[in-house]
């Protein structure tokens, strides 16, 4: 489910209806994405059972003495990653400020009603839009607040988060073709709408609808403190670790852990219930969970979806990655294409045991892992890693 | 061969240096900077302290000011510091013993809040202030490298106790020895003596006055390798460049400005070596590293304002001299007390210390003793 995000954003950015590319030129082109108006795609399978669909609904947990996460009831077409309150004695960090700016208010209210410590830090876990859009909010409740991100993020929340505030501009465009499927009764392949995909397509443009306004409160605000591999930050009576172990999700994936308490915050190096792998590198995020779960860690807490008291699916991700690659690899040969790859290879088994027969999650395991993530294997494999950005130009 | 002198007044800090502890004594003690050799800005008249407030106020850059000790060398010293003024928040570079002082000058320059301070290193002279600023600006955050947080309680408390013990009664010893007209050797006291003995008494009073009943306040945030502060336009770069004074140096980097604030790894107008806590051997690579960075502008823990690289070169070269010939020494075979002989850094001392008394007797004390002893043992260890 992961994809929404940069299905909400490939909509608004206007990635319109267009034929099915083979060679996607940015890690986050993806066909579902594109040739249905990026949210589109969403509204033609069920979503997974048991799921809050109401814009912007987040869950407050308690992980640990101390730290709290909330956590997004993901909807059909909104996301948000996790929010997590570490509090100390003296002081508190945040990582990541999520994605709206009215959330991340209501999440800041939440905050106060447990802790009267300031927070002092928010840390960023990558540049993805859906982590820190609702940074000035946080500046503005906490003065003196440091944002911190890893060296690599800080630039690239410069070029894409400052530009994303413009997009909600789009948000009407980009539903036109879902409204038009309302009014016609037909999809754009002339096929009947079916009455439930009608409820998923209404409930899909009045979420998008519902973010709308949020564009119109995000100040892009970037990073004031950046490092390069750790930095430990003192919250008095408690360490949190703030690190980076190379690349994975992203090429600045920056990740938490809090010693005392062996909480581990991953950012997007681990996402539930299916990876998100647009712009990643296959052979070196592995590696990093691989460190990951060498840490004494009896809490996880991912960037997306639920908290985790075990490393089952820290250690399955893994094995997925591994598998993804070495599959990728078994099959290609020099002058394939990533579509030649996915015509031979065979991730059936993985598939299986992430998606466990729920069409939504194939959906997102096709999108995110068998197109996005194949399509980094063969550039990977072909020594042409194409450098990671959101819009469709690369730029 | 220059030799570390014995003589009784000298047995306390001999003792300091010889002994674990060895350089709290930098907590204090050390060399510092002619006055003259300060370049002021023409516009910081109206932000310098009262006169007697033992240092100047020098702006480097717009809202670059350095805070630069004026004592005459000597064997105490207080460390220099820098205050980089950005658009809505101050940066500040240590926290000395005067830095109620120095508080006291950064609100004439202005009101806006310290958001960060940073400790190049875990001694007293460069991290004794932190309560201070902390209750003058509540909100500000002390960056430091890891090891300070082992250090400080440890060793560094250690150090202190055995300062306030030791300091006040060698205050008194050269206070005795003026009285005299002797120095430390118990030869005819010089002016030059006479002027840097009361320096080092007035220092001693100060970090009494300061000292003992102060808070010691570890990171916030602590770096192995550094980090970056963006405010606005600037950047600010706090680095560990490698090993040298100790294993915890940092150096603040203004790439813009292309100003180097280089804590103790850069002291004029003679190094400042510790045996145990110094690492000599890595020393010359980690000031190449600062070299590379190619600042215009230096800022040393002690000693004016350097506007080229020449004495940073000249310190490069001091202790690459001195690897040299400990590494041969040790390939020898030699023990430390052979090697103490067969090291010859008297060129050295001339083009450090010239004909000054208190400087020979200075770079005796803090870098001939101190510095191949570092050297043998890094040279020595076992892997």
């Amino acid at each position: 489910m992961r994809a929404l995000a940069l299905a909400l954003a490939v909509a608004l950015f206007g990635a319109a209806a267009g034929p099915a590319r083979s060679d996607p030129r940015s890690p986050f082109s993806d066909d579902a994405l594109r040739n249905s108006a990026g949210i589109a795609a969403f509204t033609e399978v069920p979503p997974p059972a048991s799921r809050i669909h109401t814009a912007f609904h987040y869950d407050t947990v308690h992980v640990a003495e101390g730290i709290t996460t909330f956590i997004e009831a993901p909807s059909h077409a909104m996301v948000q990653g996790n929010i997590t309150l570490i509090v100390g004695n003296k002081s508190a960090l945040v990582i990541d400020s999520g994605h709206y700016p009215a959330v991340a208010l209501r999440v800041i209210a939440d905050m106060r009603k447990l802790t009267d410590k300031p927070v002092r830090y928010l840390a960023i876990t990558h540049w993805h839009m859906d982590h820190y859009m609702a940074n000035s909010q946080f500046a503005d409740e906490f003065p003196g607040l440091e944002i911190i991100a890893q060296n690599f993020t800080a630039p690239m929340m410069d070029k894409y988060g400052a530009r994303y505030v413009n997009y909600g501009a789009k948000v009407d465009d980009n539903l036109k073709p879902l409204r038009e499927m309302l009014a016609s009764g037909k999809a754009p392949d002339g096929t009947d709408v079916a009455p439930d995909r009608r409820v998923r397509i209404e409930t899909a443009i009045r979420e998008v609808e519902a973010a709308k306004p949020e564009f119109a409160l995000m100040r892009y605000r970037g990073a004031d403190l950046t490092f390069e591999n750790e930095i430990d930050v003192d919250l008095g009576g408690r360490i949190v670790k703030l690190m980076h172990l190379g690349r994975g999700n992203t090429a600045g994936d920056l990740f938490a852990y809090v010693p005392d308490a062996k909480v581990l915050i991953t950012g997007d190096i681990l996402v539930h219930p299916i990876p998100f792998s647009y712009g990643s590198y296959l052979t070196e995020w592995p590696v990093v969970l691989k460190k990951l779960g060498d840490f004494e860690a009896t809490t996880v807490v991912p960037g997306h979806g639920p908290a985790m008291h075990d490393k089952v699916y820290l250690n399955d991700v893994r094995e997925l990655l591994e598998a993804v690659f070495s599959e990728v690899k078994r099959v290609w040969k020099p002058g394939m294409s990533a579509d030649d790859v996915r015509n031979v290879m065979d991730l059936s088994t993985q598939r299986d045991k992430f998606c466990h027969g729920d069409k939504g999650l194939e959906k997102s395991f096709n999108a995110s892992i068998e197109t996005a993530g194949v399509d980094r294997a063969v550039q990977e494999l072909e020594g042409k890693l194409k450098p990671e950005s959101f819009d469709e130009k690369g730029e | 061969m220059p030799r570390v002198p014995r003589l009784e007044p000298l047995d306390w800090i001999a003792n300091c240096m010889n002994s674990k502890p060895i350089l709290q004594i930098a907590a204090a003690l050390a060399f510092t900077l002619s006055a003259t050799a300060t370049v002021r800005a023409a516009d910081a008249a109206a932000t310098q302290p009262p006169a007697g407030a033992g240092f100047t106020v020098d702006k480097l850059a717009d809202g670059v000011y350095a805070a630069i000790r004026t004592d005459p060398p000597g064997l105490m010293v207080d460390a220099n510091s820098l205050f980089i003024v950005n658009y809505s928040d101050v940066v500040v570079v240590d926290a000395p013993e005067a830095s109620a002082e120095m508080i006291q000058a950064l609100r004439k320059i202005t009101g806006k809040p310290v958001s960060f301070l940073v400790n190049t290193h875990w001694h007293d002279d460069h991290v004794i202030g932190n309560a201070v600023w902390r209750k003058a600006y509540p909100g500000v955050r002390f960056i430091g490298h890891a090891s300070l947080r082992e250090y400080l309680p440890q060793t560094g408390a250690n150090n202190r106790k055995q300062m306030i013990e030791g300091a006040p009664q060698f205050a008194g010893q050269m206070q005795a020895q003026m009285d005299k007209g002797k120095n430390l050797r118990d030869e005819p006291i010089s002016d030059e003596e006479k002027v840097s003995y009361a320096s080092d008494i007035g220092l001693v009073k100060h970090y009494m006055a300061v000292v003992p009943d102060t808070e010691t306040l570890l990171p916030d945030i602590d770096v192995d390798e550094g980090l970056t502060l963006i405010r606005g336009s600037r950047r600010i770069e706090i680095r560990h460049l490698g090993n040298g004074h100790t294993k915890a140096d940092l150096v603040v980097w203004l790439p813009n400005e292309r100003i180097a604030a280089t804590g103790d790894l850069v002291v004029w107008p003679v190094p400042l070596v510790g045996s145990d806590q110094s690492h000599v051997r890595d020393w010359p690579g980690t000031l190449d590293a600062l070299l590379a960075l190619n600042p215009a502008i230096f800022v040393p823990g002690h000693g004016p304002v350097m506007h080229n690289a020449d004495y940073v070169k000249q310190e490069r070269e001091l202790f690459a001299s001195i690897n040299v010939q400990v590494g041969a020494a040790v390939a020898r075979g030699d023990t430390l007390e052979a090697t103490r002989k067969a090291v010859d850094l008297s060129a050295f001392r001339q083009q450090f210390a010239g004909e000054s008394k208190v400087r020979q007797f200075a770079f005796g004390m803090y870098v001939t003793g101190p510095a191949v002893e570092s050297a043998y043992r890094d040279a020595t260890a076992k892997p």
